[in-house]
Parts: structure tokens; sequence; C-alpha cells
């Protein structure tokens, strides 16, 4: 039972969610947006959260939908994971999707609220990473197209009040060949101990986004320089693992050299799985 | 335009196939009302974060957490607008003498019982969504839910008899 009141509303278009959440701020009634709404409600129940108005994102209809319109697949931040699987529009965030959470809790979990909440593992945003995405903002300044590692560099970077439209990529992204792997500790369905989107670009570069070796998704241009440089995959693999931060994380699904050994099993696995040797 | 809910008020929610006026405030969980209004106490509370499955229901045919739900996103208007087709819940109370039921005593796909509900209510989306889903589908499925008693070998048998009978009906006329 959630031991707070606060009021509910359900917008249908984004200017009218900025809107309200300025008119309910400036009234000091603490809105929150919610998608899923599996974060809010879980945190809400256990005090961590108290918000004094829910502005529900679902009855938006551009942010419910996933389509391919002028050359870029768009996929709406309200979208629930469930559908990203199911319907398998890009076959690498299909593979990431499915090992978040456990299938029916993928039904709940938005895309936008995997990349906006606070629990930190934020798996859905690694395959964007990697695609030249662009991510679209709404907020009391109108709405704003930018590229998503301007917005993202492990927490998305919002303002208050701004709200995360939709996500897009080119389509030709949906077909780079591309690599999946999550390693949990405790069970198959767990927050990650390691989780490795990795894809080959057309010149041959491979690219890595990773999540659960960091406080937050991590990504770096000289760890995939290191790996898509010359030498047998032994070499690259030892000189990419040079490029990780020295302080990995510690905690009960593994310590940082236990994270190191699995790493390197996976990006060995990723070169053979992208370049076929 | 936008809809908006505040304080404690009566709705109307469809549940089993019936209408159902309640009293609730917008930060009540679809899980409390059920049980705590509405008296089907079918679906039960277990970890109420998502993780155990026990409080699973079918909302248009598609399991959910009911814990993970606010049960004010259910509320039709009295009088709804032309076309609109209010979301339906259904809780293990509809699933009597049905065949999911009937394969889980066969099987004794239970213990204590207690996340026997929510196994139900995934076993029955599963049946209606994905009567030829493949034994990796049925696992990923049955992942969503935690059996403390570790029924799992019956369990994951009471499904795929489920299943086969599904497959093996002859089609409605
Ligand atoms: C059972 C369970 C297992 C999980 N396992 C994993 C896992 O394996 N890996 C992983 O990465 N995560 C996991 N999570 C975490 C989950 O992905 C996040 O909690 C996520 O926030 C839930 O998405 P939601 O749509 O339900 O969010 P909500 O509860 O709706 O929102 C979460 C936050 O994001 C904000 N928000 C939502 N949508 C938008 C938007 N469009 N624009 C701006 N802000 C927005 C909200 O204001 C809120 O602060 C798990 C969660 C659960 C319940
Ligand atoms: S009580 Fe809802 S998932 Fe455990
Ligand atoms: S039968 Fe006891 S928890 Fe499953």
């Amino acid at each position: 039972m959630i031991p707070i009141d606060f009021s509910y509303w359900r917008p249908t278009s984004a200017e009218e969610a900025v809107a309200l959440y300025q008119r309910l701020a400036a009234d000091r009634q603490e809105p929150a947006y919610c998608a899923g709404g599996t974060e809010i409600v879980t945190r809400a129940r256990l005090g961590q959260l108290a918000p004094g108005a829910v502005i529900d994102l679902k009855a938006i209809p551009e942010m419910c939908r996933v389509a391919c319109e002028g050359g870029r697949w768009h996929f709406g931040a309200a979208v629930p994971l469930a559908q990203l699987v199911d319907d398998e529009p890009w076959p690498l965030l299909a593979r990431i999707a499915e090992r978040v959470a456990d299938h029916t809790s993928r039904a709940h979990i938005t895309l936008g609220g995997n990349l906006a909440g606070a629990i930190q593992y934020r798996e859905a945003a690694l395959p964007f990473w990697l695609a030249d995405a662009e991510i679209t903002v709404a907020g009391p300044h109108g709405r704003h197209t930018a590229p998503f590692a301007q917005r993202f560099g492990g927490a998305l970077s919002l303002d208050p009040g701004e709200l995360v439209l939709d996500l897009s990529i080119p389509e030709s992204a949906t077909r780079f060949p591309s690599y999946a792997q999550k390693a949990t500790r405790l069970d198959y369905v767990d927050y990650p101990l390691v989780t490795v989107a990795a894809v080959q670009s057309p010149g041959g570069h491979l690219r890595v986004a990773w999540s659960g070796l960091l406080p937050e998704p991590f990504r770096s241009d000289a760890l995939d320089a290191a790996l898509s440089a010359a030498g047998t995959p032994a070499a690259r693999v030892a000189r990419a693992l040079g490029e990780l931060p020295s302080t990995l994380v510690e905690d009960l699904h593994g310590t940082a050299d236990y994270r190191r050994f699995v790493c390197e099993q996976i990006l060995s696995d990723a070169i053979a799985d992208l370049e076929g040797t | 335009m936008a809809t908006s809910h505040t304080g404690r008020a009566e709705h109307l929610i469809t549940v089993n196939g019936e209408q159902r006026r309640v009293t609730l405030r917008p930060a009540d969980t679809l899980l409390y009302i059920l049980r705590d209004e509405l008296g089907l106490t079918g679906a039960k509370p277990g970890c109420e974060n998502g993780d155990c499955g026990a409080c699973t229901v079918l909302v248009d045919g598609v399991p959910m957490k009911s814990c993970l739900l606010l049960a004010i996103e259910f509320a039709t208007p009295e009088e709804p607008a032309a076309g609109a087709v209010p979301r339906h819940i259904e809780t293990v109370e509809s699933l009597d003498e049905t065949e999911v039921q009937r394969q889980f005593l066969d099987h004794w796909a239970f213990q204590c019982g207690y996340c026997t509900s929510g196994f139900l209510m995934l076993a029955e989306g599963l049946r209606r969504q994905r009567p030829g889903a493949s034994p990796g589908e049925v696992v990923d499925w049955l992942r969503s839910n935690i059996c403390r008693c570790t029924s799992y070998a019956e369990i994951i048998q009471a499904v795929r008899g489920t299943l086969e009978r599904e497959r093996s009906a002859p089609p409605p006329v």
C-alpha cells in the first residue's frame, strides 16, 4: 500500500503534459512523470519518493509508437520493453531488452522509464549509444532533438519538467552485425554483473557499451579503438581491458576482479561472434 | 484533454466480466483494491516490488503484476465516450473449472499454494497469447514468478499440459 496521497493526471499530448508539470510544480505539488510506473509505485510504497501529482504519459499517442519514417526508426519513450522484444524492429535492442527484468515486468517497464529511472543499470540505453541515435525531448521551451550521447552519459540529463518523447536511429543501423550478452551471478533474472552490447560498424570498427561495470552505464572511445586495432583477438582484448577504469563495481553480484574476468570472456566471445574468428 | 483524479472517490472498474463500483485513492495499487475493496483475495501480496509474481492478473489478456499498477488507471467514466472499450482485469477467481486449473490439480503443481494464483494467471495468459509456445518461451514466461516451495517441475508440466490440450482442442464452431 502506498502511504501517501497524490493526484493523477492523464494528458493526451506532450505539450499538455509539460504545461501540467509546470503548473503543478508552480503550485508546489511536486509532480512526477510516470510511464510504466514500476519505479514510481515501488519507491512511493517504500517512502523513497513522495510525488504530490503523478502525470501518466501512456495516453500520449506519439510516445507509444514504434515506426520507420524518413529513413529512421522511431521508438516512443512510453513503449513497453515487451513490445520491443516481440515486434523486434531492431534485433540488438530486442536482445538487450529481453534480458531486462522478467517477461511480465517487461510488459510494464517502458523504454523512457528504463533510461530516466533511478535504478542505475539502464540497460536499454546501451544499443542507442552504438547507433548514431537521436533523442527528442519536450520541455517548457519546446521540443529539442539532439544526439543521444549529448543527453545520456550514463544517466539522462533532463531539466525539471522535461520529458523524453522518442529515440530514433538510422534504418541502416538496425542491420549492423551485433552482439549482446548479460552475465548475472545470482539468478538468470537479475540485475547485471556485466551487460554488453556491441556492434561492428560498416568500416569494421567495433563499438561496445556496458552496464553493471561502473555505477552507471559506460562506453569509451579508447576501449573501442583498442578492441578494433590490428592484432590477435587475445592481444586486442588485453589492450581493451587496459582501457577499463581502474575501479570497477564491487557488490553482492561480484568483485571487481571477477567482473574483469567476465569482461575478458565476453569480449573474446564478441570478437569471435562479430568477426567470425 | 487531460483527465485528472484527486482524493478518494467512487469509480467503475471492469473485473472478471463485471463492472464494479469501488472507492479508491489515486495512490491505491490495483492489488490493494482487488483484495481489500473488492474481496478478490486470489491475487496475493508477496514482495509488492515486482519480483515474485504472486499478484499477477490479466489486463486485456496480458499478465501484469497488480502490485505495480495504480487502480485509477482502470477507472472508466460513468458515461464512456462512444466506442471506448474499458480495460478488462481478470483474476484467478475467474478461472474456476478451466483447463489450466485442472492441469495444476492433476500435476500437483503446488505445495503451500501461495504462489499458485499468480502462476495460474501467467499460464492462462500464455495459453491465450502463445498456445504454440516453445519450451524456451514457456521457461521465459515462468521466470516471472517465484515459488518458495520450489514446485517448478510440476508447474512446468501443468503449463505444458495446458498448452498441449489447447493445441489439440477442436477449433470453435
Ligand atoms: C522487477 C523489476 C526488475 C528490473 N530489472 C531491471 C534490469 O534487469 N535491468 C534494468 O536496466 N532495469 C531493471 N529494472 C529497473 C527498471 O528498468 C526501471 O526502474 C525503470 O525506471 C522502470 O521503467 P518504468 O517505465 O516503469 O518507469 P516509471 O516508474 O514510470 O518512471 C521511472 C522514472 O523515470 C521518469 N520517466 C519515465 N518516463 C519518462 C519520460 N518519457 N521522460 C522523462 N522521465 C521519464 C519518471 O518520472 C521516474 O522518475 C527492473 C525493475 C523491476 C520492477
Ligand atoms: S507482490 Fe507483486 S510481484 Fe510480488
Ligand atoms: S507452492 Fe508454496 S510458494 Fe509455490
